[in-house]
């Protein structure tokens, strides 16, 4: 042991034994991660339709995508859209249950076993299941909503209402952030609460100026994980729609998905996941660098504050 | 008779509910809706497991299956 730890770190012979106990996970990597990215950034500067050889392109594909594609701007917009439409309402839709299943009610945990039902079942099936729901004719929600008088939409089949159809549907899977915030309400210690009822806080003022500030941690976790799915959206899009109604579904992932495997323009595609790359990075790093104003770590000293 | 006549006075403030028990059931009657839209595609689709093609296309739905 003491001989084998100098002064100037571990030795050569240590290093080799350190890198070889980890090959599995980076030979892995280089081979299964590192590698196909590369190709896929070197893909992005050519055309390649999978049969013929590979033609250099420079950055064409590149000023294709942002001067001379329609389809790209649409599906730029629509996945904005959509971010926008779900995933807001998703944070408070999932944040206001979890704060109602905190309560000391009756039957907790079934109310927490309904509310967690629909998150473990998988993507395609809950996609097939929701375009029955959903059907203008014969779907449950149109039935329950003539049953107090409403005409219900076309919903999936309407340009207007698709993409809100889709935004409403994954507030049904909102389970899976309640659980996260559920879990980091009953970490807040009651001392806290305690303490604003002897200051005279009302129930907003704890919600407020407690509850909040010590779960922010958790609500910054379930944005950002939010955010860099929704831009992934694409499993309900291919099954529900497959872009359409006018393409008014044709989300960013699905229209690089056509381009790849039903145009096999491989080149093309491959500048359009770079794209998508830099965006989401960029969204990214924006909410990482607003996190410093609002969200709060207890175990964290904050420089020029005492 | 005199405890009656020294009550009678003055009402008797008696609330139906505390403020609190009265949130919990207002918390009761919202996790309830929202559960029944939480339920409601699942029932369906346990319902739509057990029939035959014809009757899943209905309107309005067919819940029991028939033979």
């Amino acid at each position: 042991m003491a001989n084998s730890v100098t002064a100037r770190g571990p030795s050569r012979r240590e290093a080799f034994t350190a890198y070889a106990l980890i090959s599995p996970w980076l030979v892995g990597f280089v081979v299964f991660t590192a590698g196909p990215m590369m190709v896929s950034l070197a893909l992005s500067f050519t055309e390649y339709n999978v049969v013929s050889p590979v033609v250099w392109r420079g950055t064409s594909n590149y000023t294709n995508a942002f001067f001379g594609d329609p389809l790209f701007w649409q599906s730029i917009k629509v996945t904005f859209v959509y971010a926008a439409l779900s995933l807001i309402p998703g944070l408070v839709v999932g944040l206001a249950v979890a704060l109602l299943l905190n309560l000391s009610i009756p039957w907790l945990s079934v109310w927490r076993a309904i509310y967690y039902l629909p998150s473990v079942i998988s993507g395609v099936a809950v996609a097939v299941l929701w375009q029955y729901v959903l059907n203008p004719r014969f779907g449950i929600v149109n039935w329950a909503l003539s049953l107090v008088g409403i005409k219900g939409p076309g919903w999936l089949a309407d340009p207007n209402w698709a993409l809100p159809s889709l935004a409403l549907m994954s507030l049904w899977a909102a389970g899976g952030a309640m659980v996260l915030y559920l879990a980091a309400l009953q970490g807040v210690p009651t001392a806290l609460y305690d303490a604003a009822k002897v200051d005279g806080a009302n129930a907003y003022h704890r919600l407020r100026f407690v509850t909040l500030p010590m779960i922010s941690p958790v609500i910054f976790f379930n944005l950002v994980m939010g955010t860099i799915a929704t831009f992934q959206y694409f499993t309900n899009a291919y099954v529900m729609t497959g872009g359409g109604p006018n393409n008014a579904t044709l989300f960013y992932n699905l229209h690089l998905y056509n381009h790849a495997f039903r145009y096999f323009r491989m080149g093309y595609a491959a500048a359009l996941a770079w794209v998508l790359f830099v965006i989401i990075l960029l969204l990214t790093l924006v909410i990482f660098r607003s996190s410093t104003a609002w969200v709060y770590y207890e175990g964290q000293l904050k420089a020029g504050r005492s | 008779m005199t405890s009656q006549t020294q009550t009678a006075g003055r009402k008797p403030r008696r609330r139906f509910m505390s403020s609190e028990t009265l949130g919990k059931v207002v918390a009761l009657v919202v996790l309830a809706l929202g559960a029944v839209v939480m339920v409601f595609p699942l029932a369906w689709m346990f319902s739509s497991s057990l029939k035959p093609l014809a009757q899943i296309g209905l309107f309005p739905p067919v819940w029991i299956p028939r033979e």
